[in-house]
């Protein structure tokens, strides 16, 4: 909060920083933070989740850049991070002007692909203890938060069918069925 | 899948809305209206 206090201060002429604390639990709790960071931007509070709903998000820290026409010129949604440098400068060059490249930034795929991948590591540690049965298991729920890892899924079709896979060579069209079937 | 996430793309008009301020202020985005305008969501948890 301080960095965006600070980028707030040094283009205020340009833009106005307007933060949004998605407590559930009501003011008191960010108001708590904001005065231990010594923050004077204005601060809103959604306590009902009403933003999430209107604006469709299920994570933060979230941006959106807003032009003087109203209209969405930036979306970062789940990583936000201002103490990026390249996040600084994108938001330096969006306030002054510069060539800002209108971007939508999906990194709730990348938060995905994340959760998928420990899934993945906690199969690994199963299989290595000799328990594949589990180890599939939990892969299964991990491509089924992200569908297209092919890491995983092929894992588990290496499992399960290892014929198509040790023996003699990788057996590709069978790979090609096995995702027309949707497996 | 959670692909459809956001509703709000590049380039659509940010939609109004109305939030108490921790102050105890009802705010308007359009309050702002003019004013290039970031958003930033958080939460203190």
């Amino acid at each position: 909060m301080p960095v965006w206090q600070t980028f707030s201060n040094d283009n205020k002429k340009n833009v106005t920083v307007i933060t949004i604390a998605m407590d559930v639990q009501g003011p008191e709790k960010p108001k708590f933070y904001l005065q231990k960071a010594e923050t004077t931007l204005t601060t809103l509070v959604d306590e009902k989740n009403v933003m999430g709903q209107l604006y469709g998000f299920k994570a933060i820290p979230n941006v959106y850049l807003i032009n003087s026409d109203g209209k969405v010129e930036y979306i970062e949604l789940g990583t936000f991070n201002i103490k990026e440098p390249n996040k600084r400068t994108l938001l330096q060059n969006w306030s002054s002007g510069k060539e800002f490249r209108s971007l939508q930034v999906e990194s709730f795929e990348q938060s995905i692909h994340e959760k998928a991948n420990s899934l993945f590591v906690v199969g690994q540690q199963l299989l290595n203890d000799g328990k594949p049965q589990e180890a599939v298991e939990i892969w299964r729920k991990a491509i089924s938060i992200d569908p297209n890892n092919y890491i995983i899924r092929k894992q588990i079709w290496a499992i399960e069918n290892p014929d198509r896979f040790y023996k003699d060579k990788v057996d590709y069209p069978w790979q090609d069925a096995q995702l027309e079937k949707g497996l | 899948m959670d692909r459809q996430i956001g509703y709000v793309k590049v380039g659509d008009t940010a939609p109004d809305f109305c939030l108490p301020s921790v102050t105890g202020k009802d705010i308007h985005l359009s309050d702002y209206s003019g004013d290039k305008v970031a958003l930033f969501f958080w939460a203190s948890w």
